[in-house]
């Protein structure tokens, strides 16, 4: 081929790796998260304005973990197109190595 | 003496059940900087392999764009997390010192009613005398609880900012997901295969490993390409000449009986379409270093659209032909910090810098008033709501009853809302800038002059449907003719007509073959053009991008929406691929002929 990027696809699949294991991370985090019972009525009170602060602030936990959850979602999918660039470049240097050895 | 002891027994369960208990706050605190750290430790353990990773070249640039804005991304999660820690810690520190107050002055009434009940044995009309001590204090817990609305309303304000913060966030990694992830996932494997379809049809023979690594420089210019549109139409001029090209052909369209005119649709749905305007990411051209096309629909992304309602285009202010069908509105579903679908440059500079802005103004961290905007429209814009949907007004706080003396109803000195010179309902009204609260004197002589001071007007919550913050497509709404045309001949043609020419001098410079004029022009130019014409048409005709969104629910994830379009994508770029190799090859006469020639 002539051409091969300054790559070593073990390197780019022990990332994927750790991109995989952040995703797993960050997904649990959030999940723990959004699990953890927050404080409900019984912190904020009975009134309208307790009773709107209360929803606000659950909304809120509720939206931060929901975005950690498309962090999750995000690195697990960065790790999965690592892992394929990787089995793409050793695909193209089974492909050159062919070539070679017919040539 | 039992109804008035009923009476200040039911107003002190009232009272104490409006304050709540705020120390079960401090359990959900620890919640917010524990996630924050383990966000941070995430990022600090990936870096730490990319770093160690090396790896060079157009695709690791690609990637290492990607993971420099994944650790934006990841940083704003934190530091929104750690900053909603702060205030729910000062909130929590606050609420327990007006409960401590409040239970104190109760104790003191009881007292007094105590007192008063033994002394009533000996000395008859005592009661006044007792109400007349116990009145100032009822006065005070009023004034106390009227403090404790507003600062409840206040911390309103701050998570719907926080969670205004998070859903951008949201918003920011959608954009990456659907721009980036398919850029790598179905740009590689789709692309690669299908480019290789016209030539083995023809009986040419495919390169699969230089087409990989010839897409991967595709790509990486691609996406440079792509970044650099964007935000050339994030400029004033940029959008102004996006618009005038879109709207221009919209009104072309229209006149000739296309329904060119859709507009609100098609604005919204540069919007609401950003994962479908990824799809059309690009790849290269094997081995023939013809690659394709950009991500036209992520390109309008940027663009001025209508006033819209949670992602939903505003059919008031669409400037749609009488003939064209109206654009359909999907329900809000999102009444909180609604998270939009429209991708968009977030700055957590700005965003931020935002919140501490009226943080600041409001006296700081501990004042718990932080409000983002200082205007209806301002807020209306940072809740994705028009500034009309921003309610004015507030209903009427009731005051916990104070009870009367029993049997001296008429001359018993009640303490009311009035008296206390409290408004005893608050208004929004114009949301009150945190500056003006704070310029609110503080009740003398009781626990309030540690805390914000009552504000006259005092924003309380807006009442609505039911807060909902599922993170959900708004519904697919297919691009208007312009911009399709936009998607397709503008920034299409342009991507691939740059793309091919420097894929093909880059490559020509790899393996030191000569660069063919007529070859690098065709590729240049005839890929230009057809790749415009085959995003143009994949985005106006009702086989492409709408065919591939059919019975797709609107709530549907993005990656079962981007699955969907696969196929279609696929059949575009082979049917594309195969046409052009066709033309090349009529144009250099030197037709391949193939069992598929007519006549042999």
């Amino acid at each position: 081929v002539g051409f091969r990027e300054s790559v070593d696809a073990g390197a780019l699949m022990r990332m994927s790796d750790a991109f995989r294991s952040a995703s797993e991370e960050t997904a649990a985090a959030g999940t723990n998260f959004s699990q953890h019972p927050a404080a409900g009525q019984q912190a904020f009170g009975a009134g309208d304005a307790s009773i709107a602060a209360r929803d606000a602030y659950a909304a809120t936990r509720d939206l931060m973990a929901t975005t950690s959850h498309l962090l999750a979602s995000l690195l697990g999918g960065h790790g999965r197109a690592l892992a394929e660039v990787a089995r793409l470049y050793r695909a193209s240097d089974a492909d050159a190595a062919d070539v070679a050895g017919r040539t | 003496l039992v109804d008035l002891n009923g009476a200040i027994a039911t107003w002190v369960v009232e009272v104490l059940q409006e304050i709540g208990d705020p120390l079960s706050l401090y359990g959900d605190v620890s919640d917010f900087q524990t996630h924050a750290a383990q966000l941070r430790t995430v990022q600090a353990a990936v870096s730490e392999g990319v770093a160690s990773a090396s790896w060079t070249g157009p695709a690791a640039d690609t990637h290492a764009d990607t993971w420099r804005q994944y650790t934006q991304v990841i940083d704003q999660a934190a530091t929104n997390l750690e900053q909603a820690q702060q205030s729910l810690a000062n909130h929590a520190d606050n609420s327990w010192t007006i409960a401590r107050e409040v239970v104190g002055l109760l104790l003191e009434i009881v007292e007094i009613f105590a007192a008063g009940l033994l002394l009533s044995w000996l000395f008859a009309g005592l009661s006044d005398v007792i109400w007349a001590r116990a009145a100032p204090l009822m006065e005070d817990i009023v004034q106390l609880l009227n403090e404790y609305r507003a600062m409840m309303s206040n911390f309103a304000d701050t998570m719907r900012s926080y969670g205004s913060v998070a859903g951008r966030i949201g918003d920011t990694v959608e954009t990456l997901a659907v721009q980036y992830a398919p850029l790598y996932l179905r740009a590689y494997p789709g692309f690669y295969i299908a480019q290789a379809v016209p030539r083995l049809m023809s009986g040419q023979p495919f390169d699969w490993g230089a087409a990989a690594w010839q897409t991967a420089i595709f790509v990486g210019l691609d996406g440079s390409l792509n970044l650099v549109e964007d935000a050339l139409e994030g400029t004033a001029v940029g959008g102004q000449v996006k618009d005038a090209i879109v709207d221009g052909i919209d009104n072309v369209a229209a006149k000739l009986g296309f329904g060119g005119a859709d507009i609100a649709a098609s604005d919204g749905a540069a919007a609401v379409t950003d994962e479908a305007a990824a799809a059309d990411s690009v790849v290269p051209d094997g081995a023939a270093t013809q690659p394709a096309t950009p991500d036209s629909a992520a390109a309008e992304s940027s663009a001025p659209i209508n006033p819209t309602v949670d992602g939903v285009p505003d059919i008031a202010t669409a400037t749609a032909a009488p003939d064209a069908p109206l654009a359909i509105l999907g329900p809000a579903r999102i009444e909180l910090p609604a998270p939009t679908l429209q991708p968009f440059h977030f700055n957590v500079e700005e965003e931020f810098n935002n919140v501490n802005r009226a943080f600041e103004s409001a006296g700081g961290l501990g004042e718990t008033a932080p409000t983002l905007a200082g205007d209806a429209a301002e807020q209306a814009a940072v809740d994705g709501r028009p500034s009309s949907a921003v309610p004015t007004a507030a209903p009427a706080v009731a005051e916990p009853a104070l009870p009367s003396p029993a049997g001296e109803v008429a001359s018993a000195p009640a303490v009311t809302p009035a008296d206390t010179g409290v408004p005893a309902q608050s208004t929004i009204a114009a949301p009150e800038s945190a500056a003006s609260a704070a310029d609110t004197s503080p009740v003398p002589g009781s626990a309030a002059a540690d805390f914000p001071a009552e504000v006259p007007g005092q924003a309380i919550p807006p009442e609505g449907p039911p807060v909902t913050t599922q993170v959900t497509w708004a519904p697919f709404v297919p691009k208007s003719v312009g911009g399709s045309f936009y998607a397709g001949m503008v920034r299409e043609a342009i991507n691939t007509a740059l793309g091919n020419g420097a894929t093909g001098l880059i490559v020509a410079g790899i393996t030191g073959e000569q660069v063919d004029p007529e070859q690098l022009g065709l590729s240049v130019g005839l890929g230009g053009v057809m790749a415009g014409v085959r995003q143009t048409l994949y985005g106006a005709l009702p086989v492409g991008e709408s065919f591939s969104y059919r019975g797709q629910p609107e709530d549907a994830p993005g990656a079962q929406r981007w699955f969907a379009e696969i196929p279609n994508q696929f059949s575009y770029y082979a049917m594309y691929l195969a046409a052009r190799l066709g033309v090349t090859e009529a144009v250099i006469r030197q037709p391949v002929s193939t069992e598929l020639s007519l006549g042999n």
